[in-house]
């Protein structure tokens, strides 16, 4: 990996690890992995840059394909034939996150973490880029290889539903 | 094009999880960020390699198969020879029987035609 790419990458890392850490839905030790994988991807050179996107776009749409990909992973894992293939090898790993990393988000950020869980993906994933990433628009439109018109009616109807969300969660613990 | 600053609700609520990941987030320590990267022009000399060796075993191939016909005999030569080709032209004694002397004179006198 060139000197000022490790750089670069080094500055976005902790954005880059919401980011992973959203792309999985929460779990700590799948987000870690998926940026692991996302690193290497780059070290390796098997993901070129682009030159429209800027290096975040570009980064966070790595970290956004590797992430499904080892979603995919984790499925075969899952399924019946994974699971004989994880009994036969002996790698049995328990995915789940560890307590100590659950008890670190406080009650605010789990409140969001399960209303965000309940909206649709490309609805949450517009409302993180936006909110938690402070990226434009457009730039949330590029990471998710949307329309800007698509990205914009999922941003909508996301925060109308993330509100209503947050609302019945705070009516109910009142 | 920024989303609009009505949004303060929800961007509190992200910042507040934002702040609480970043302070979970681990230590930036890629296992490949110091080693080299792999050498493009080793992957091109590797191509070049197996390329190669493809066209010499194509063409050694060629080359067998081109020897293996050399060494075998042609069809004709193959074939076993059924009638033996006369050495003397066909009916080139007919010619010389013409000329030859009659065994006539071998017969009795009475059975010689004597002819006017």
């Amino acid at each position: 990996m060139e000197r000022e790419l490790a750089d670069n990458l080094e500055t976005l890392h902790p954005d880059a690890f919401g980011w992973a850490l959203h792309c999985c839905g929460g779990d700590y030790s799948r987000a870690e992995e998926v940026l692991q994988n996302a690193y290497l991807k780059v070290a390796q050179g098997c993901a070129s840059r682009l030159g429209s996107s800027t290096l975040k776009t570009w980064w966070f749409g790595v970290i956004r394909l590797t992430a499904l990909e080892e979603f995919r992973r984790q499925r075969y894992r899952e399924s019946l034939l994974g699971k004989l293939w994880l009994h036969l090898s002996g790698d049995n790993q328990d995915p789940r996150p560890s307590p100590a990393h659950q008890a670190e988000l406080d009650e605010q950020t789990l409140q969001l973490r399960v209303a965000i869980d309940q909206l649709p993906d490309r609805q949450a994933e517009v409302l993180h880029l936006v909110f938690y990433q402070d990226l434009s628009l457009s730039e949330a439109a590029l990471v998710m290889k949307v329309s800007l018109g698509s990205a914009r009616q999922h941003y909508e109807r996301g925060k109308a539903r993330l509100r209503s969300l947050l609302q019945t969660h705070s009516d109910n613990e009142t | 094009m920024k989303p609009d600053p009505l949004d303060s609700d929800l961007r509190a609520h992200f910042q507040m999880q934002r702040r609480v990941i970043q302070e979970s987030c681990p230590a930036w320590n890629p296992p490949q960020v110091h080693s080299p990267v792999r050498d493009k022009t080793l992957t091109w000399f590797r191509y070049l390699a197996v390329s190669a060796a493809t066209v010499a075993l194509i063409l050694s191939g060629v080359y067998l198969m081109k020897e293996n016909q050399v060494g075998q005999p042609s069809l004709t030569e193959a074939l076993p020879v059924l009638l033996n080709q006369p050495a003397e032209p066909l009916f080139a004694n007919l010619e010389t029987a013409q000329q030859a002397v009659s065994s006539d004179y071998l017969l009795p006198s009475r059975f010689t035609i004597q002819l006017p």
